[in-house]
């Protein structure tokens, strides 16, 4: 088997990495928050963004990313969602009032926004982003 | 193209010579986490009454290098009856530098249907007890469960492919040591989990080996390996994310010190989930080879299931849980009876991660049971 042939293999079992995952950006965030909501339920409630420090939470996804087998770009995104959302006590109130970032659909920011605002776990699933 | 270990080992080094480096992305890190739990149950019609009291906590450690390298180990230490237990639950380096898939090394739970790798530490089972097929009570699995909590040491591979937007491909393969007879060895070291097949109950590895119609067997017994044979494991299966799942598991091994009896087992799991309504089940079958007389076999069958529905609303979910160990088999022939829990339990969720759990666990041939358990995760 020539080398270009194992890349070719390397490349399909998705060992080689994607190029120019960003870590912060609104369509990351929104697919991070539909992995989660999709992903997480599946076995144990919830938790909310808030219960942890963005660097706990990083901690937490790649755990959950070798228990759950979570891709690697679905890990990025479900901890960019987490980061995101991590706001201190009453800054919900400044996302709920924020203007609507283009890439999301409005189903989609008002589950982030109610997310935001309220700790309660997440039960549902939350909408795709406008640009599926 | 042929899977050969050798173009496997070029692929893999491939790919992890081209993904990015350990610590490039972001700094070390050190969490403790883990979850706990206290409860108690009682026989109800018991005389005189007895009853038990179990508590446990266990603590998770994560420790990350840069973005691509994890270490985390999951100690339990648990109080049951007049005893304290202590376990290692795992030990594993997880390297996460590739797309879509994962390399982990060391003592792991292993992929073996679902509730045994992801549904059994007390925050998240919805009941106090474990189905029967995977033992009754908080403890290991007992002469009447078909298997413990499978852990065991060794290589574990894991990927997701996704078809679409909404389904996904999930396969996961390992080799690990493998389990191994009660009567060949070992003696010096506390069996992990043991099953005691077609055997009456047993407190220690080893006591079951006379009586049971086959030899007990020890699943992560020991990190030593009695034989040169591996087992060699896999689950797969088809996700729909939050909706549907379902997944196909199998393992095969060499459980003697001569490599010549077998043990294999295989689980069929299913879950559906829809609002707060949650539908999950799990088949079990397992074969063990044994030496019947001089170099005659036979082959001791066994299976089960469990069945189990909830229902969230609000902070109140209620749950049923339907468990049945199936007759042991040798040739066609009734080797040890089977037997069917029905259990009915009440959760209230205090927090997300905070259950109090009541059940009424009713039993074919003994008592029915009451127990109570908080449990929270951190």
């Amino acid at each position: 088997m020539t080398l270009k042939r194992y890349l070719f293999v390397a490349v399909a079992l998705g060992l080689l990495p994607a190029p120019g995952e960003a870590q912060q950006d609104p369509q990351l965030i929104g697919e991070g928050a539909r992995v989660y909501a999709a992903n997480c339920a599946r076995c144990h409630n919830a938790r909310s963004s808030t219960e942890r420090t963005d660097a706990e939470w990083a901690l937490i996804v790649a755990h959950m990313r070798a228990r759950a087998n979570f891709t690697r770009a679905e890990a990025r995104a479900v901890l960019a969602y987490l980061q995101a959302t991590n706001l201190p006590e009453g800054a919900g109130e400044d996302v709920a009032s924020a203007p609507a970032p283009k890439v999301l659909s409005p189903e989609l920011l008002a589950f982030l926004r109610a997310d935001a605002r309220d700790s309660r776990p997440i039960t549902g699933s939350p909408p795709g982003p406008s640009h599926r | 193209m042929r899977a050969h270990p050798g173009r496997i080992l070029i692929i893999l080094a491939l790919g992890a010579a081209l993904a990015p480096p350990l610590a490039a992305q972001s700094r070390n890190g050190f969490l403790l986490a883990g979850y706990g739990s206290a409860g108690w149950s009682g026989a109800a019609a018991s005389d005189p009454f007895a009853s038990d009291f179990t508590a446990s906590i266990s603590p998770l450690m994560l420790y990350s290098v840069g973005e691509n390298l994890l270490f985390e180990a999951e100690l339990e230490f648990g109080l049951e009856g007049d005893a304290t237990e202590t376990s290692l639950e795992y030990a594993q380096i997880d390297y996460l530098g590739f797309g879509r898939l994962q390399l982990t090394a060391g003592k792991v739970l292993l992929p073996f249907g679902v509730f045994g790798e992801r549904l059994h530490p007390s925050w998240i089972n919805k009941l106090p007890t474990k189905p029967l097929i995977f033992g009754a009570g908080h403890g290991s699995a007992s002469a009447e469960s078909l298997l413990p909590v499978l852990g065991d040491a060794g290589l574990l591979l894991r990927t997701k492919q996704p078809i679409g937007d909404t389904w996904a491909f999930d396969v996961s393969a390992y080799v690990t040591q493998g389990p191994t007879d009660g009567v060949a060895g070992h003696d010096d070291e506390e069996p992990a989990m043991a099953i005691f097949p077609g055997g009456p109950l047993a407190s220690e590895a080893g006591e079951g080996a006379e009586e049971g119609i086959a030899p007990p067997l020890m699943f992560g017994a020991a990190f030593g390996d009695n034989n040169g044979n591996k087992m060699v494991g896999a689950r797969m299966g088809l996700v729909r994310g939050g909706q549907f799942e379902v997944y196909a598991s199998g393992l095969t091994a060499k459980y003697d010190a001569e490599s010549v009896l077998d043990y294999s087992a295989a689980a069929l799991s299913a879950e559906f989930r829809r609002g707060g309504l949650e539908i999950r089940g799990e088949g079990v079958i397992t074969r063990q080879e044994f030496e019947h007389e001089h170099d005659e076999f036979e082959t001791l069958s066994r299976s089960g299931f469990y069945l189990q529905a909830s229902h969230r609303r609000g902070s109140w979910e209620p749950v049923v849980r339907l468990s049945r160990v199936n007759d042991a088999k040798v040739a066609g022939a009734v080797v040890g009876e089977g037997h069917n829990e029905l259990a009915l339990g009440l959760d209230y969720w205090m927090a997300s991660s905070v259950p109090l759990k009541f059940v009424w666990e009713f039993h074919e041939d003994r008592d029915s049971t009451f127990g109570i358990q908080w449990a929270f995760g951190f």
